[in-house]
């Protein structure tokens, strides 16, 4: 038995594209003339044709969508036309006010630089509450007066004990 | 005398020069065998619906992009299969859902006796059990051939492998199915005209 592809075999696959209703031109004329001299080649394309038409017809989707779904493309196009020009302007303006707060940071970057954040104010000392008492009764009650922040407040207690300790003859 | 080739050209032209109504026109040709496709590869009608819509709006905002070197349509077919894989609902029931294809009952056209009507139904409804039956490449090659009436260069674009291979798998399923009909001895009882124009 010779290895060699017979025709029918070589050519078993252009005889389904041409039932399939797919065959190139080219092969198209070779293929004929070789289902006109052979008997089961022929047989077989027939059975394929019956194949192929049978799918065709088992399987028809029940209403055409095609212009509805076209419509809708058609309007996101369209909207997406005017969306995108007033996109556009949006995108400038973010631009714009990207440039500007950039300016801004430097700006404030370069004033801290050259003028150095003054240290906060802690709690009164008692060297302070010594020079109001020595000063007068006023300055003096001033400074008791004094509302601590939030953070100090743990020295006040220590800061007042210390005053009334000093000052006990 | 103007060839449709040369129409699409003019109206891929035009609409890529911003004329709205040539891409109005090129999209109606395509969508339905574009659903249709889209549909057989996803297996899920409303998201077919979905894809095939996002499918003809980014061929608007690439038309710039599409150098002619393939036909309009096969150039969509690559975008589709490119938005089905972005997809995250990418459920795939096995096959085509019967419900949403016309019934058998129904293929029928006018002018069959009950009888031919009732054996019309029948083979579809084989015909629908045994394309399921194929393995899943095989089947979708023939649902994209004979349900989306999509060419060999666009089932190649739509499911991203060769010509050759899309050749071979178009071949082999139409030789299971034959084999199947074979079995069931369904070829004799046939009195179908059978010659096919290529």
């Amino acid at each position: 038995m010779s290895d060699q592809p017979t025709t029918c075999d070589r050519l078993a696959e252009a005889v389904s594209l041409l039932a399939a209703g797919c065959l190139a031109n080219e092969e198209d004329v070779e293929v004929r003339e070789h289902l006109e001299g052979c008997a089961d080649c022929r047989e077989r394309f027939r059975q394929l044709c019956l194949v192929a038409q049978g799918v065709e017809h088992a399987y028809q989707p029940q209403q055409q969508v095609g212009g509805r779904i076209v419509a809708k493309a058609m309007r996101q196009i369209a909207a997406g036309r005017t969306e995108r020009s007033g996109s556009r302007r949006r995108l400038w303006l973010a631009a714009g006010l990207a440039l500007a707060a950039s300016l801004l940071v430097i700006l404030a970057w370069d004033d801290y630089q050259t003028y150095p954040t003054p240290e906060p104010p802690g709690p009164p000392t008692l060297l302070a509450y010594e020079r109001a008492f020595a000063q007068s009764d006023e300055a003096f009650e001033r400074l008791l007066n004094h509302q601590p922040r939030r953070s100090d407040r743990p020295w006040l207690p220590i800061t007042i004990h210390a005053l009334d300790r000093d000052l006990t003859p | 005398m103007p060839t449709a080739a040369d129409d699409d050209r003019d109206l891929i032209r035009r609409a890529r020069e911003g004329d709205l109504a040539a891409f109005e026109g090129l999209a109606a040709r395509e969508a339905e065998r574009l659903f249709r496709c889209a549909w057989a590869m996803s297996h899920d009608r409303h998201l077919a619906e979905d894809l095939t819509q996002e499918t003809l709006v980014e061929a608007w905002r690439s038309l710039g992009r599409f150098d002619g070197r393939c036909r309009f349509s096969t150039w969509l077919y690559g975008i589709l299969r490119h938005r089905l894989a972005k997809s995250r609902r990418r459920r795939r029931p096995a096959v085509l859902d019967p419900a949403e294809l016309l019934p058998a009952g129904e293929l029928t056209e006018p002018g069959f006796s009950p009888a031919q009507a009732a054996q019309r139904s029948e083979d579809a409804a084989c015909v629908r059990k045994a394309v399921a039956s194929l393995s899943d490449e095989h089947r979708l090659v023939i649902e994209l051939r004979f349900f989306a009436g999509a060419r060999l260069d666009e089932i190649a674009a739509a499911v991203g492998c060769p010509l050759g291979t899309v050749k071979s798998r178009l071949h082999h399923g139409l030789e299971k199915l034959r084999q199947a009909k074979l079995r069931l001895n369904l070829f004799e009882a046939s009195g179908e005209s059978t010659e096919r124009e290529p």
